[in-house]
């Protein structure tokens, strides 16, 4: 059965989370850069997000540094979430071929009928 | 510390002590770095969504202390509770009309009062069908009658039928949503939309009651008229149900904090006890000590499997 849809500040994190274990300000820095400056989530956000996430096992705390001595956790895609996230893409793919084969066909007719 | 990362502090109060002792130093990392160079207050946006977000973990994180058997407990109590309220209401709410006829009597399903009686056969039906088996699906069984819980009452009030007694309306309403929520947790307490849903649920309920009793009554010597009664006495009468509402949403919201939701029952219980006695008269003197004892055990398991789960989670913290 096909699991229930990600909203869309999940699949930014998981998206993001693909290149490899990042954390909480390299994760709002590459969602920025990927959405072209579109999607900002904001450390409220991002955090309630990604203890969601960890909560449902779709990613996981790889690492800690201290970094002027405050913490800095690394997060990274578990099994599951990688397999949910390859889920996610193949279904806007399809989504999208849909479409565009949608707007071919329209196209064809258009320029039948002029 | 600067001014800024003294403010952030003060933003970070919105979440829970727990949370904040493990991640509020990563998270003021992140909202320094975050935060461009000279700033010297929190943005409005960020202050916005840090108090949300905060709230939120709160409220999520006193959800995840509520174990799965109270939730299903919670989930059949409701479902059970609109029921026998559907009864009882169908009974002596009904059937046969409880008023004389008066010019302010508009349509009726006769024998029936109000249109109430609609959403009490569907209620029973629905928890019959739900019981039987023949209806799998609770948790959409339980939306359908929630929204016709709603359905009920906009009709009524916008309509020339019968109103709908206003309590019955409300707790039921309050008991679908409760059971929506309830019904919500597929596994564990994840996610914070079912706790957020009781929370709203247990305004709501506060809120709609003046504004229901607003909209059907005339300013009239010194208070307005709630079927055909005075103003005067809508606390007496409905206080019970607003009262008992808080307290189960309270279940939801504040189990960490037994004590709260135990003094919410006990204030809850005498009142609705004058409310329902005021409502039917002197019919249910056996009913009224039934669903009293009834609502007051179903309470009391909810808040020993809560003290419960607050002894846990202190062990697995120390």
């Amino acid at each position: 059965m096909a699991s229930k849809e990600l909203r869309e500040p999940t699949f930014l994190v998981l998206a993001a989370l693909a290149n490899g274990p990042q954390h909480g300000y390299a994760l709002m820095q590459s969602i920025q850069e990927s959405t072209q400056g579109e999607v900002t989530l904001r450390p409220g956000t991002l955090y309630t997000a990604l203890d969601r996430l960890t909560a449902d096992g779709l990613i996981t705390v790889t690492g800690e540094e201290i970094v002027d001595g405050r913490p800095r956790r690394y997060y990274d895609l578990t099994e599951e979430g990688g397999a949910r996230l390859t889920e996610a893409v193949d279904r806007m793919e399809a989504r999208a071929r849909a479409a565009r084969t949608a707007l071919a066909s329209r196209r064809r007719t258009r320029e039948v009928t002029a | 510390m600067n001014p800024l990362e003294a403010s952030y502090r003060r933003l970070l109060r919105a979440y829970p002590v727990e949370w904040r002792e493990e991640r509020g130093e990563e998270l003021l990392a992140v909202l320094m770095e975050w935060a461009p160079d000279h700033q010297t207050r929190p943005g409005v946006r960020d202050a916005l969504d840090l108090i949300w977000n905060g709230l939120r973990t709160r409220i999520t994180s006193a959800s995840r202390a509520v174990p799965q058997t109270v939730m299903t407990r919670m989930s059949l109590l409701s479902l059970a509770g609109g029921a026998a309220m559907s009864a009882f209401c169908l009974r002596y709410g009904e059937v046969p009309p409880p008023y004389t006829p008066t010019p302010h009597m508009l349509i009726t399903i006769a024998p029936f009062y109000s249109l109430g009686t609609v959403l009490y056969v569907a209620w029973l039906a629905t928890v019959g069908l739900l019981a039987t088996g023949v209806v799998r699906n609770a948790r959409r069984a339980t939306k359908v009658l929630v929204a016709l819980t709603g359905f009920v009452g906009l009709t009524s009030v916008a309509s020339r039928w019968n109103i709908i007694a206003a309590p019955p309306l409300v707790l039921m309403g309050f008991m679908g949503l409760l059971a929506l929520s309830a019904l919500g947790a597929p596994k564990v307490m994840t996610g914070s939309s079912r706790a957020v849903l009781g929370g709203l649920a247990a305004i709501f309920t506060g809120s709609f009651f003046p504004l229901y009793a607003a909209f059907w009554g005339a300013p009239e010597s010194g208070g307005f008229y709630f079927y055909r009664s005075s103003s005067l006495w809508i606390v007496e009468r409905c206080g019970g149900f607003i009262a008992l509402a808080l307290a189960i949403g309270g279940a939801l919201a504040s189990l960490r904090r037994p004590g709260w939701l135990v003094a919410a029952v006990l204030a809850g219980v005498p009142w609705l006890g004058l409310a329902l006695t005021y409502w039917w008269g002197p019919s249910p003197d056996l009913i009224l000590p039934g669903v009293l004892v009834a609502a007051a055990g179903g309470l009391a398991l909810l808040v020993r499997d809560g003290m419960r789960a607050v002894s846990r989670s202190r062990v697995t913290l120390r």
